[in-house]
């Protein structure tokens, strides 16, 4: 059953010097119980699509200038305010990416977590705190307890960010979208947060979309995966055969920049270039200039997203069967 | 938090100490012979004598210092030359009038401030919030006993709604309030303004968007909240410029209170009386400091974890 | 030497003018204060030519005369033109704004540089000062220093000076502890360049910015105390007509000339405000951050 489906979007920022497009024709879906993998760098558009579907584009001068957002069948983008309210928070959360300047800072952190709850269910005060101490240590905050009546300034990064995912989960969400969650958390807690990931999707079949730009938890974590850059989708796959068979030449760069034991031999492999900002955006296949099978053609003319066997996506020009002809 | 409290009343201390000097001081910095200053009309040379064992003035100067902050401890500030009466005793008479229109001011502005930075900042460009800031520039850049003398003439003189000087009653209370009240308004409306809009730009006012917050409870929970520390920083810090308009908007309105002592006090050279007057505003610009600051402790709860 | 840093403040002057210039013009609301301060001045040294009568000259007959066709002001309890006392009056008011704040910024600037150049026990001791005068009301402070220096209007510049010293030193010291440890300044003194030479020649052209723009809207500050004091009976004393002990005199007659009030405190917002606003394009023109101000 898809859970969420992403048609066409087209999202843009209203600036001092303009509009600016930073996401154009983004396409991909989810199910319920499955981890989707939403893979980029800085700057490919991850964070302004989970923003487009928390509905939050309003609150940052934005806008979705085209397409739909089907969640449940329902289009997002037609709700009002006081609906999308109701979804915001319940049905869909997001876990943020800066745990930072995500608190409130005059509030008690567990207190955040409970206005939360207290605004979606109908449930007293006793049961959402201890709702909220289970989910804290179930995050493996330590004295939870205590925790809960501290103050986010008086709370280490790490800590903070565990307080942000644990409100995120909290509400029992039907989505969840989390933004680079583990960022500030070092190796041992990362991997106990990214299994209880895995759990909690299983256990409640929810869907999750991991926003990283670390391969290493995609591979460990989801399903599928969508690779973005520069505002579009290039490759959409399960991930085994993405990361085995990488079509698209960006994916094909990305994964060979990983460091593998066993190459002390050679030296490190970097894209050239570097990655467009949103008011540079090349013509024809945004690419193109770092692509090493670019050809005049590319910089022409946008490629249409091609589907290839496997359930794999890939917009490059290179999978038509024009290609022969131009290159 | 009490650690805090505690710290900041035993800093009071030697700030009093430093200010009582000064205040004791001016008899002596001022031009002329200190005895000279002491003698009221009608002295002659024989209650000259009567003076300097009275004031301690053939003394040196730390052990007069000494003496008189004794004395001031029980509540002896000395005699006015001028009134023959101890000067604790005007004090306590002109102080409830200082008292009740400061507090009523403060308050006034505070309300009044905060209101109009809100809805300003809420329709930020628009006509009202134009019209308000320029308000709040009138307020601050007028002279207090101008925009008194002003009121009064329109609602004392033309209106007859309320009464053009004195005291004791309710209404003479509004349109000396409503003087002091809307410089300090001023003050605080741009203040409040510019934090409600600073805080609304940062990062977890997207978060609770993203909880399913909706706008009103964010705005009044949550911006209002983290927007009022720096007002309530900026009132601590200057409510000392608050209460320094009752004195002269006392002698406008015709109001017998601290100010009123204090400026008679300067015209007939009572420097007991001067002394007096100015202790009892410096310890109250002292209080509303402090309690300013136990306001801010209580808004910002980063603060009572801070080591002064 | 390349300017590898772009801190607005440390470009070579001429460029920096230039823009200034270029910002001047565009700046409506700090046009209409330079147009106000420049007829403020005009005014002041002009007050003997232009105005239609003299300022002391007493007419008995015509005493709290409504405003008309002949004096158009109006006349005060001793049937002296209002306006012609207003005009004479920018002169009292131009004289203690600019007077008392210059030498308020004079001492406030040597003081702050030396202390935040220095630092150590000149430094806590300016900290102690300016944080008493800052949280005191000015009116209370000013009085006090009435109450020491007498009455009068010189004695009004002094203690006016000697009330807002220490914002104009507080100002200075923070951008000279935010300027000495920039690169240039250690190179200069590698060169050989003494601490007078540094601080007066290099730090102090690009720490006065603020304390410009501070001291325009201070002579506004200056002028209302002044108009306070002198509404307390402790300014300029008579026939002088300083626009504070005007509306003082006219408090008696409240009811039955009004406008000798309401035009010189008329005459005085407009002074301020001109100040304020030509103050506040000051702000943008010198690329000043808000928060340095504060």
């Amino acid at each position: 059953m898809t859970l969420l489906t992403v048609e066409n979007l087209n999202v843009s920022f209203k600036t001092r010097d303009g509009a600016v497009e930073p996401l154009s024709n983004i396409s991909f879906e989810i199910d319920a119980g499955e981890i989707l993998g939403l893979v980029g760098e800085t700057g490919s558009g991850k964070s302004v699509t989970a923003q487009a579907i928390m509905g939050l584009l309003p609150f940052l001068n934005g806008w979705a200038s085209a397409g739909r957002i089907l969640f449940n069948g329902q289009d997002l983008l037609a709700l009002c305010e006081t609906d999308y309210q109701r979804l915001r928070g319940n049905q869909i959360s997001l876990i943020s990416q800066n745990p930072m300047t995500s608190l409130d800072p005059v509030y008690k952190v567990g207190d955040q977590i409970v206005e939360g709850l207290k605004l979606h269910m109908a449930i007293t005060r006793t049961n959402a705190r201890k709702r909220a101490v289970d989910v804290m240590t179930s995050l493996g905050i330590p004295n939870a307890e205590k925790v809960f009546n501290q103050y986010p300034h008086q709370l280490s990064g790490g800590l903070k960010q565990r307080i942000v995912i644990a409100m995120g989960l909290c509400a029992d969400p039907r989505l969840l979208i989390a933004d680079e969650p583990t960022t500030a958390l070092d190796v041992t807690v990362q991997a106990q947060i990214i299994e209880l990931f895995k759990q909690t999707t299983q256990k409640h079949h929810i869907g999750l979309i991991m926003i990283t730009h670390d391969l290493g938890i995609i591979s460990h974590l989801c399903h599928r995966v969508v690779v973005m850059y520069a505002g579009n989708v290039v490759e959409t796959g399960r991930v085994e055969s993405v990361f085995t068979e990488p079509k698209h030449p960006y994916t094909r760069a990305l994964l060979s920049c990983i460091p593998k034991l066993g190459m002390a031999d050679r030296s490190l492999h970097a894209i050239p270039g570097n990655v467009p900002s949103v008011r540079t955006y090349p013509c024809g296949c945004r690419y193109h200039p770092r692509c090493a099978q670019a050809k005049p053609y590319c910089m022409e003319n946008i490629p249409e997203i091609i589907q290839l066997k496997n359930n794999t996506q890939v917009k490059c020009h290179q999978f038509t069967p024009q290609w022969g002809a131009v290159s | 938090m009490w650690q805090f409290v505690l710290r900041r009343c035993l800093l009071m201390i030697p700030i009093f100490i430093v200010v009582s000097i000064i205040i004791f001081s001016l008899i002596h910095i001022v031009p002329g012979n200190p005895i000279d200053n002491l003698m009221g009309p009608g002295m002659t040379k024989a209650h000259e004598q009567k003076l300097v064992e009275k004031y301690n003035l053939d003394k040196s100067i730390p052990v007069q210092y000494f003496i008189w902050f004794k004395r001031m401890l029980h509540g002896d500030l000395g005699r006015s030359i001028i009134e023959k009466r101890p000067v604790t005793e005007l004090l306590l008479h002109h102080l409830p009038y200082s008292l009740s229109l400061g507090l009523t001011a403060i308050v006034l502005s505070f309300v009044l401030g905060v209101s109009m930075g809100i809805i300003s900042a809420a329709a930020k460009n628009t006509i009202f919030d134009h019209l308000a800031m320029l308000v709040a520039l009138f307020g601050v850049t007028i002279p207090a006993f101008w925009l008194g003398l002003i009121l009064i003439l329109i609602f004392a003189v033309w209106l007859t709604w309320f009464p053009i000087s004195g005291s004791g009653t309710l209404l003479s209370l509004v349109l000396p309030a409503i003087t002091i009240g809307l410089g300090g308004a001023g003050l605080i409306a741009r203040v409040t303004r510019v934090s409600m809009l600073e805080v609304a730009s940062k990062d977890f006012i997207v978060m609770l968007h993203a909880k399913g917050l909706g706008k009103k409870a964010i705005l009044l929970k949550h911006i209002l909240r983290n927007a009022l520390i720096p007002v309530i920083t900026i009132l601590g810090l200057r409510i000392g410029w608050v209460l320094g308009g009752t004195v002269t908007v006392e002698i406008v309105f015709g109001r017998p209170g601290l100010g009123q002592l204090l400026i008679t006090g300067l015209f007939r050279r009572d420097y007991p009386v001067i002394q007096g007057a100015m202790l009892v505003l410096a310890m109250g610009i002292m209080m509303g400091t402090f309690l300013a600051d136990i306001l801010y402790a209580l808004t910002d709860p980063r603060v009572r974890d801070q080591h002064n | 030497m390349e300017n590898i840093q772009t801190q607005e403040s440390i470009r070579p002057p001429a460029n920096r003018w230039l823009r200034r210039v270029k910002k001047i013009k565009s700046n409506k609301a700090g046009l209409i204060g330079v147009i106000i301060i420049a007829g403020l001045i005009f005014i002041a040294l002009s007050a003997d030519f232009i105005s239609p009568y003299s300022y002391k000259e007493q007419n008995l007959s015509i005493m709290n005369s409504p405003p008309s066709k002949v004096h158009f002001m109006g006349t005060d309890e001793f049937g002296r033109d209002v306006f012609s006392r207003i005009l004479h009056g920018s002169r009292i008011s131009v004289y203690v704004g600019v007077v008392s704040v210059g030498l308020s910024v004079f001492i406030g600037v040597i003081l702050g540089a030396l202390a935040g150049y220095y630092g150590g026990w000149l430094d806590q001791c300016l900290s102690v000062v300016t944080d008493l005068t800052w949280s005191l009301p000015e009116i209370l402070v000013a009085l006090l220093l009435v109450a020491v220096v007498g009455a009068g209007i010189e004695c009004v510049i002094i203690a006016i000076a000697l009330t807002y010293w220490a914002q104009y030193a507080r100002l200075i010291r923070g951008q000279i502890l935010m300027l000495k440890n920039e690169i240039y300044v250690e190179a200069t003194r590698s060169l050989g360049a003494t601490d007078f030479t540094i601080l007066f020649k290099h730090l102090f052209p690009n720490a006065i910015a603020p304390v410009i723009v501070a001291a325009t809207i201070g002579i506004g500050q200056a002028i209302v105390l002044e108009a306070t004091l002198g509404f307390l009976g402790m300014g300029a004393q008579p026939p002088m007509p300083s626009w504070g002990a005007m509306m003082s005199n006219g408090t008696a007659y409240l009811f039955i000339s009004p406008w000798v009030i309401v035009f010189p405190g008329l005459a005085m917002m407009v002074t301020v405000f001109g100040f304020n606003l030509f103050g506040d394009a000051l702000v943008d023109i010198m690329d000043i951050r808000e928060d340095t101000l504060k």
